[in-house]
């Protein structure tokens, strides 16, 4: 408590200092807080829950006065929404720090987000939506000693929701900027940054039976370099032995991971090619972890991103342990006033991606085994996921802008979610998005969306099909008010239950004045069951009104 | 002068690698494993409870299981495990009919918080745990001096615990006892898919007092005694079942010491 007081502190010496000198220092803040109330509903096996209401609720400050900087979050959980762990639990302040700028030295002490190059062997960061924080606490010096070289060192431990996990991490990161290092350089068409970085995990051995290594240390390394439209990166990364302790099995394997990924972009048209292959990369801050705590590897998504609600229903998650995976996209704007362009152009997306495990598994070396895959091998190895989609955007007039897209998806189930269906789902999905505007501040935006499953014999037809409807009325700048509504149409599960035609039925309206947003919202969540890293949680369904307020200064 | 600190940075970066990475060789991966010592005296020796929470629609359960049963096997009459049949994974449907779950598991799951699964106490110390993380707690566990001593006997249906205090207690503490079924033949999924002929052991059937047991008054002169009614519902094989008892610290929760005896 003591530490905290000493920070508040010197945010009050702050506020008095902007006081005496209004240029002296600013504050910054901000608040997001979110509510649900829980009621109970048959028609989708929703519970209600004792507290009737959970809330989770957070808010940074941060204040700036010359060289110095220090901040501070306090989050509350009374108690956690119920998407969340329960162990995110009462109230607290597990992030504040104090930074501190002299002479090219940066210094900071208390907690910190960091990452190292593309985060293949270092990534402290926060989600907050996904119950995500494994931010570092310690001490971090920045270092700028020279013109193009930035060297950045730190010490800590990593957040375990209001606990920190019991390895110590130790990173060094150093990167070169060619064209900043050398005067010649300094006008070159080619831009070229080199970078390296170290991270070793300190944790005791306390295992009676297997010789576990108490330091274990990843190294990456990596080059981006730009020339005109085209940019290229890259990053190789290497684990050494990292077995997680118990009884049964332990891998002492190294890992690796290799990306690249290579654009070309100019005046109406990008090209991205990427990929990238990842050999028992899951490195954590304490090994015996699971699930997404305390992760110190973070292998970058390969694999499109969508954000329609049909399109993210079957979502892929990189597999740190093992995967190959390739995507192509394609922008291509067709040119306004064109015979296919229209009056306004067009533009157009193509993307295409693929991921399939390693030959064989990923690397194992253990008492009874030994295996390492072949570098590359995509034919014939099991499918994890494959993604075929085409979209455009195109403006029809000063009123009506529409959106369509079409999505061809394999979802490798089992893999991705700790499943034993024993198939892969096909889905095939369309969703059109129209935006019309009816009189300046007015407008209205549809989605309809459409998600068929594959029924043929050699897929798993999980829930069936869906159909999605959404009406958003957007009143500017102040107002909007939706209603969307998911629907399924019924199936049977593969525990053989029925589960009957479904409307969830979501309403909300939101006002936002200024920084100030409020949102209101009633209707019905689908149950989740998810499996990540070997641990399996059920979010179950709900059914209630939800609150989010957020601001800001 | 970049060159300088280009070497300067490359040395440290060296330094700091060789220096903070531990290669383990390949015929160095097993240590010897010492067993046979243990902690307490000729009455009492330490023992530890895992609390393995459980579900037969729990994918990944059955690693933990058999994580259980290898720490087991490794401290031979030392180890003692719970399958507590807890949370959405161990619910019945139509698919997965028999009901392993009790008032009795249901409430302490949902007391520790039991969200995700498998995961486990161990003693109840350093709140819940990987699979992964069960054998390192319970060494560290029974290299420790029992502070209590336990008893068990079961004689013409009734339980009886004997204990005492071996260590200064100043806290108040509780006693439970408990009965357990090995060898129930059940689904279970697995990530192959489902097994139809699972061998389930250490399945939790029902505490003889209830969930949090009662508080006790122990002194470290003579043992005190408590006796339970057994009651076994006609469905359970008495062969393959268990009692245990264990004590624990109402304040840190800590599971003090454990008991186990089979019924035959």
């Amino acid at each position: 408590m003591k530490k905290y007081s000493i920070l508040l502190g010197l945010i009050i010496l702050g506020f008095d200092a902007k006081a005496q000198d209004a240029s002296s220092g600013s504050l910054q803040g901000d608040f997001n807080l979110n509510a649900q109330t829980y009621t109970e509903d048959a028609s989708i096996n929703a519970a209600k829950v004792d507290e009737f209401l959970l809330l989770n609720s957070y808010s940074n400050l941060r204040y700036d006065n010359g060289n110095l900087t220090v901040g501070l979050r306090y989050e509350s959980y009374l108690n956690a929404l119920q998407d969340f762990n329960s162990e995110y639990q009462g109230n607290g302040i597990p992030y504040r720090f104090a930074q501190y700028d002299i002479n090219g030295l940066n210094i900071t002490v208390g907690n910190f987000y960091e990452q190292f190059g593309n985060g293949i062997i270092f990534r402290s960061y926060e989600e907050k939506s996904l119950g995500i924080d494994n931010v570092m606490d310690g001490v971090r010096l920045k270092y700028n000693p020279t013109k193009g070289l930035y060297i950045k060192g730190f010490v800590g431990t990593q957040r375990l929701y209001f606990e920190q996990g019991p390895g110590i991490v130790r990173g060094i990161d150093a990167e070169l900027n060619i064209n900043e290092a050398f005067k010649s350089l300094s006008n070159s068409k080619t831009n070229i940054l080199l970078g390296s970085g170290f991270i070793s995990r300190f944790q005791e051995d306390n295992n009676p039976l297997y010789n576990l290594p108490e330091n274990v240390g990843a190294y990456a390394l990596r080059t981006t370099i730009n020339r005109g439209k085209i940019s290229f990166n890259t990053e190789y990364g290497y684990k050494f032995n990292d077995p997680i302790g118990g009884s049964t099995y332990n891998n002492y394997a190294p890992g690796n991971a290799l990306m690249a990924n290579l654009s070309f972009s100019q005046r109406g048209l990008g090209i991205i090619v990427e990929a990238h292959r990842v050999d028992n990369m899951d490195f954590r801050s304490n090994r015996g972890a699971v699930g997404d705590q305390l992760t110190l590897s973070y292998i970058p998504a390969i694999t499109k991103q969508h954000v329609y609600t049909l399109a993210a229903l079957y979502p892929f998650s990189t597999q740190p342990n093992g995967e190959f995976g390739f995507l192509t996209e394609i922008n291509y704007n067709l040119k306004k006033k064109s015979l296919l362009g229209g009056k306004y152009g067009t533009q157009l997306v193509f993307n295409y991606s693929r991921v399939n495990g390693l030959n064989g598994g990923n690397s194992v070396l253990t008492t009874e085994e030994s295996h390492t895959p072949m570098f590359i091998s995509v034919k014939d190895e099991e499918l994890y996921f494959r993604d075929f989609n085409f979209e455009i955007k195109k403006k029809v007039n000063k009123k009506v802008k529409v959106n369509a897209s079409y999505l061809d998806m394999i979802y490798n189930i089992d893999v991705v979610q700790g499943k034993s269906y024993g198939k892969n789902i096909h889905s095939r999905i369309g969703i059109l998005e129209v935006n019309y505007k009816l009189k300046p501040k007015h407008s209205i935006r549809t989605e309809v969306q459409y998600l068929s499953i594959d029924k043929a014999k050699e897929y798993e037809q999980d829930a069936g099909d869906w159909a999605l409807g959404l009406i958003e009325y957007t009143f500017a700048p102040h107002w909007f008010i939706a209603v969307l509504d998911q629907y399924n149409n019924g199936y049977t599960d593969k525990d053989e239950v029925v589960h009957e035609a479904i409307h969830y039925i979501n309403l909300s309206c939101g006002y936002s004045s200024g920084t100030n947003r409020f949102e209101l919202g009633y209707g019905k969540k689908r149950e989740g069951i998810f499996c990540v890293g070997g641990v399996c949680k059920n979010v179950p369904s709900s059914n209630g009104f939800t609150l989010s307020v957020t601001s800001s200064f | 002068m970049i060159k300088k600190i280009t070497y300067a940075v490359t040395a440290i970066a060296l330094i700091i690698q060789f220096g903070s990475c531990d290669k383990i060789e390949e015929d160095n991966f097993l240590q010897t494993l010492d067993t046979t010592s243990t902690s307490g005296n000729d009455n009492f020796i330490k023992k530890v409870l895992i609390e393995d929470f459980t579900g037969h629609r729990c994918i990944a359960c059955p690693e933990a299981a058999e994580e259980l049963h290898s720490i087991e096997e490794l401290y031979d009459g030392k180890v003692i495990g719970i399958g507590v049949h807890a949370g959405f994974f161990s619910e019945p449907n139509s698919s997965f009919t028999y009901d392993f779950t009790t008032t009795e598991g249901d409430e302490l799951g949902a007391f520790m918080g039991v969200q995700e699964q498998p995961i486990g106490l161990v003693n109840r110390v350093g709140g819940l745990l990987s699979p992964a993380n069960w054998l390192e707690s319970t060494a560290e566990l029974l290299a420790l001096e029992p502070s209590v001593g336990i008893l068990l006997s079961e004689n013409n249906n009734i339980v009886t615990v004997e204990a005492k205090t071996l260590q200064t207690i100043n806290d108040n503490i509780s006693l439970v006892v408990c009965v357990t079924e090995n060898g129930i033949i059940s689904r279970q999924t697995i990530p192959e898919g489902v097994i139809e002929d699972y061998e389930h052991n250490h399945v939790l059937r029902k505490h003889l007092n209830n969930t949090f047991g009662d508080v006790v008054n122990l002194n470290s002169s003579e043992l005190e005694s408590f006796t339970f009614d057994l009651n076994l519902d006609a469905s359970w094989v008495r062969e393959n079942c268990h009692v245990i008892a264990y004590i624990y610290n109402n304040s840190t929760l800590e599971i003090l010491q454990a008991e186990e005896i089979p019924l035959n």
